[in-house]
């Protein structure tokens, strides 16, 4: 008995070391990335592409379910971005309340018949609108579908040669898609691209654009920023310098359509929608050996709300793990699979290991050595190494990625503000992470178990929930 | 084996506790620096500035501590500016060794010092950088490329015209930043790029074509009248596109029977540039397209019609045959109606 | 017959939201006998406008807040600033850009890159004409 406690007890440790060394690994690569994109900044044509009639227009898309409180200042502030070239696409998800009215006013819209391609299938179009006022500016209205359906119909309906999906409460910076599409502009192979999303929580926020960054007052909000800090900054920046980037934010994403297109839209059945259109895209490419590039900017570029309620927190990780859990096992044929090359053989095995299963290991983890140690299957030292795996390594990790927000955008500007966000780096690792670990162990249950809600969700609209920004990896 | 991963735990709490004396230790550093500079440029600004008036006199005989701040000012300056000023911050930086500095690190072994250079010699306006640039546009490092021709075109270097158009059809340069370049050079960049017009690569030809849309006038016209007749589909529709540019009505004829080409995007194209062209007549083909053509060129022709004759678009939707995009196009019109 | 107030000097706004600009445009014009007054953004620019009435007005196009177009317009819309010259400072000058800083109510633009010297000049002679 003594042996099997040991021996589970040493399976633990040896993966929260695994772990550690996985992360630190990370942190460097992404250190690379953000030095050299940092150097980069200083040499890149910003205001040139900005001026040129040669930039790729694009076409925002925008899915709407029952966003009347604040669709027309979305509208605006998306009409005010700086890029030469694009149009913006509002699709009405059968929205019950007044979203599609206020749009009417706001915008001067005319009822115009308006002829979609029938490229991806998607719900019935129920009317589309043209802005009198804004050329630019067009509204779909459909039959209920959920986000992904809905995303799928601004394909159908768009103009130009790359579109752009955001959520309708994430707030873009001015600058946003301009620089995200920089590495569009610099290599015509790029197949999609994400940004940073960064929590609004704390921000000063006037007609949709973030004047003044800060905190959050709320403790749980803080806890996610840091959060953030990581998966996006090392996690996201690290997995594109591999190559194997999977996860672009649903909150803001930009998009060859031609792929889109060729891979059949978003799915729209399954809850994990941005993560599994990623990795389609990746198969695609790397089964029809073409030549590709999906990248991350890691200049932040969009703000979305951070859920400050337990409640509405645990849901949406829930969510998020679920959505995880079905895209991987859907693709199932690329795990360890060599035609995928490091994506199928490193990447996706690293999610499944470390991400899907993780949380189970991880809270596993403590009650198994805990209880190793009280029957003295393991010694006292080894309590101690373990503590300081699984605690410390959780530290540094949050604190490199603090470090590395200082070393390339300093956005918090206030020696206070950092010094918080550094005490809620070590806190996070007391509680929250365990707590985060347990959430997304249901989410995986979940699955496990086949529970379908998707129909009531839709219905619900809740593929619109804020902070959909896709699961942080490096939990 | 505990014992190991004990030691492991300990070095990555003493990491951890690294990071975060060099975050602080950084942040005071950076602040400190910061404060310096901000308070050295406040000192020298306005010599700085004179300078750039036409009196170089005014950093004669600043201690040599002061050169480099003063240098980073003017090659900020020198993003904005042109025409004289541009001239001074030249002077400048040819007379301090600017220009020397950062042509010798145009060999740097790394790609970043390399591209820092390129892009710096741009706003330093030296002509003696020209063909130092125009050889790294075969750098193997695309962002050492890329502020190269940027900064060819800051210098508006007519001669560097064929090396980018040759860059970006080999694909070693994106067009946005070729392109860019060689509107920054303007209308010395003309001679070149109609001499390209009838180069032996399609990828140059469909190039040169779009930027004499860009950059060309009503004159050039017939020639790239000429390009619609081309082999390549590629440079058949950028010419259309360039058609629409130039705005010449001469080109309506040749762009009505573009809407008869094989390949869809070209006639799409072509539809495009028929309504800049503004020509009332190209209605009638334009319509024909609209109502039998694939989604995209019929999508351009109805839109383009709805622009040039829109009552006879709202006759077209009256009968039986319109089809959805002269139906969107009639649509659009009675919203455009006051 | 302007609706400004007699100044011994003329005064002019200039409206960017780049730190340089505003500095290089500042300093030009000062030295050349003007008072200037700036702003950062549109919102800032449009209500300098109005409170001070300048004798002429320079707007970057690409501002946070307001760009140059929509400032102008606004500026054309009420009585009190309608007659205000306005140059725009822009780095897009294919036509369309051209044309519609034309529609929104400006006299001129210029182009970025750009010449202190040269702006210095335009301002001049559009003061000049009055």
């Amino acid at each position: 008995m003594n042996e099997v406690l040991a021996i589970a007890a040493a399976v633990a440790l040896a993966y929260f070391a695994g772990l550690s060394v996985i992360y630190l690994l990370f942190t460097t690569i992404a250190w690379r990335g953000i030095t050299q994109h940092a150097r980069e900044r200083n040499y890149a044509p910003t205001a040139e592409t900005l001026a040129s009639p040669l930039t790729p227009p694009i076409t925002i898309i925008l899915p709407a379910y029952n966003e009347e409180v604040g669709i027309v200042e979305s509208v605006y502030s998306l009409l005010g971005l700086h890029y030469p070239e694009f149009e913006v696409v509002v699709v009405s998800d059968g929205s019950t309340d007044g979203t599609v009215e206020r749009l009417r006013t706001a915008f001067d819209l005319g009822r115009v018949r308006k002829v979609m391609r029938a490229s991806i299938p998607t719900a019935p179009v129920v009317a589309t609108y043209a802005s009198r006022r804004h050329p630019e500016l067009s509204v779909i209205e459909k039959e209920n579908g959920g986000k992904a359906d809905a995303l799928n119909c601004g394909v159908n309906a768009a103009r130009y040669p790359y579109v752009c999906a955001i959520d309708a409460d994430a707030m873009l910076e001015e600058d946003a898609l301009i620089r995200v599409a920089q590495p569009m502009l610099m290599d015509s192979r790029v197949a999609a691209i994400g940004g940073i999303v960064r929590i609004v929580n704390g921000c000063a926020v006037q007609h949709g654009r973030v004047t003044a960054v800060g905190l959050p007052r709320s403790r749980l909000a803080t806890m996610q920023v840091v959060e953030y800090f990581r998966a996006f900054l090392v996690g996201r920046v690290g997995w594109s310098r591999l190559g194997s980037l999977l996860i672009i934010s649903g909150a803001f994403g930009l998009f060859r359509r031609s792929l889109v297109e060729a891979v059949g839209g978003w799915a729209t059945d399954t809850v994990g929608e941005d993560v599994e259109l990623v990795i389609r895209l990746h198969r695609y490419m790397r089964e029809r050996d073409e030549p590709y590039r999906v990248d991350f900017v890691p200049d932040p570029v969009c703000w979305t709300e951070a859920p400050e309620d337990l409640g509405q927190l645990g849901r949406q990780r829930r969510r998020w793990q679920r959505g995880l859990a079905e895209t991987l096992w859907r693709h199932r044929r690329m795990w360890l699979n060599p035609r995928y090359g490091f994506l199928g053989v490193i990447a996706v095995p690293y999610f499944l290991v470390f991400e899907l299963l993780g949380p189970l290991l991880q809270l596993a983890g403590y009650p198994v050595v805990a209880f190793a140690f009280a029957t003295g299957a393991v010694s006292a030292g080894f309590l101690i190494a373990f503590l300081s795996m699984a605690v410390l390594f959780g530290v540094v990790l949050s604190v490199s990625a603090l470090a590395l927000e200082e070393f390339s955008f300093r956005r918090h500007r206030r020696g206070r503000e950092a010094a918080r966000l550094l005490v809620f780096a070590v806190l996070e690792n007391f509680g929250y992470r365990q707590l985060n670990d347990w959430w997304r162990l249901r989410g995986f249950v979940d699955v496990a178990r086949r529970k379908s809600e998707w129909g009531e969700m839709k219905r619900r609209g809740l593929g619109y929930s804020p902070g959909a920004a896709g699961s942080p990896s490096f939990e | 084996m505990v014992a190991a991963l004990t030691w492991l735990a300990v070095g990555l709490a003493m990491i951890g506790a690294f990071c975060v004396a060099v975050l602080a230790l950084r942040r005071l550093a950076l602040a400190r620096g910061e404060r310096k500079r901000v308070a050295a440029e406040g000192r020298l600004k306005p010599q700085a500035l004179a300078l750039l008036d036409g009196d170089p006199a005014a950093v004669g005989d600043l201690p040599p501590e002061d050169m480099p701040v003063v240098a980073g000012l003017l090659a900020r300056y020198a993003h904005h500016l042109s025409g004289s000023e541009r001239r001074e911050i030249a002077i400048f930086f040819e007379t301090h060794g600017g220009v020397d500095h950062e042509l010798s690190h145009l060999r740097s072994r790394r790609a970043w010092r390399r591209a820092t250079s390129a892009f710096l010699l741009g706003d330093m306006a030296s002509p003696r950088a020209v063909q130092p640039l125009i050889h790294a546009l075969d750098d193997a490092d695309a962002a050492v490329r890329a502020a190269a021709a940027r900064s060819l075109g800051r210098l508006a270097a007519p001669e560097a015209v064929e090396p980018l158009v040759y860059a970006h059809a080999a694909e070693k340069l994106p067009r946005t930043v070729a392109g860019q370049a060689l509107l920054a050079v303007g209308a010395p960049a003309l001679p070149p790029l109609r001499a390209l017009l009838e180069a032996a690569e399609p990828g140059a030809r469909e190039f040169a074509v779009e930027l004499v849309g860009l950059l060309g006038d009503a004159g050039d016209s017939p020639a790239v009248v000429r390009r619609l007749a081309d082999s390549s589909a590629e440079v058949r529709a950028k010419a259309a596109r360039a058609l629409g540019r130039l705005g010449a009505r001469d080109g309506t004829a040749a762009l009505t029977a573009t809407l008869r080409d094989r390949i869809p995007f070209v006639r799409a194209a072509a539809a495009h540039a028929l309504a800049a062209v503004g020509d009332r007549e190209a209605a009638v083909p334009l319509l024909r397209l609209a109502a039998h053509d694939h989604f995209d060129p019929a999508r351009a022709a109805g839109h383009a019609a709805a622009r040039l004759d829109p009552a006879a678009v709202l006759r077209a939707a009256g009968s039986d045959a319109a089809g959805g995009h002269i139906e969107e196009a009639a649509d659009l019109v009675v919203l455009r109606l006051p | 017959m302007s609706a400004a107030p007699q100044r011994e000097r003329a005064v002019v706004l200039v409206a960017d939201d780049d730190t340089d600009i505003r500095e290089l445009v500042l300093f030009r014009l000062e030295r050349a006998g003007y008072e200037v007054v700036a702003a950062k953004d549109g919102e800032e620019a449009l209500r300098q406008a109005v409170e001070l009435q300048p004798d002429l007005a320079v707007l970057d196009v690409m501002m946070p807040k307001l760009n140059g177009y929509e400032v102008t317009q606004e500026l054309r819309r009420s009585e009190a600033t309608s007659a205000m010259p306005v140059i725009l400072l822009t780095a897009r000058v294919q036509d369309e850009d051209i044309t519609r800083g034309f529609d929104a109510g400006a006299d001129d633009y210029i182009k970025k890159p750009f010449s202190p010297q040269e702006l210095r000049a335009r301002v001049q002679a559009v003061l000049g004409r009055r």
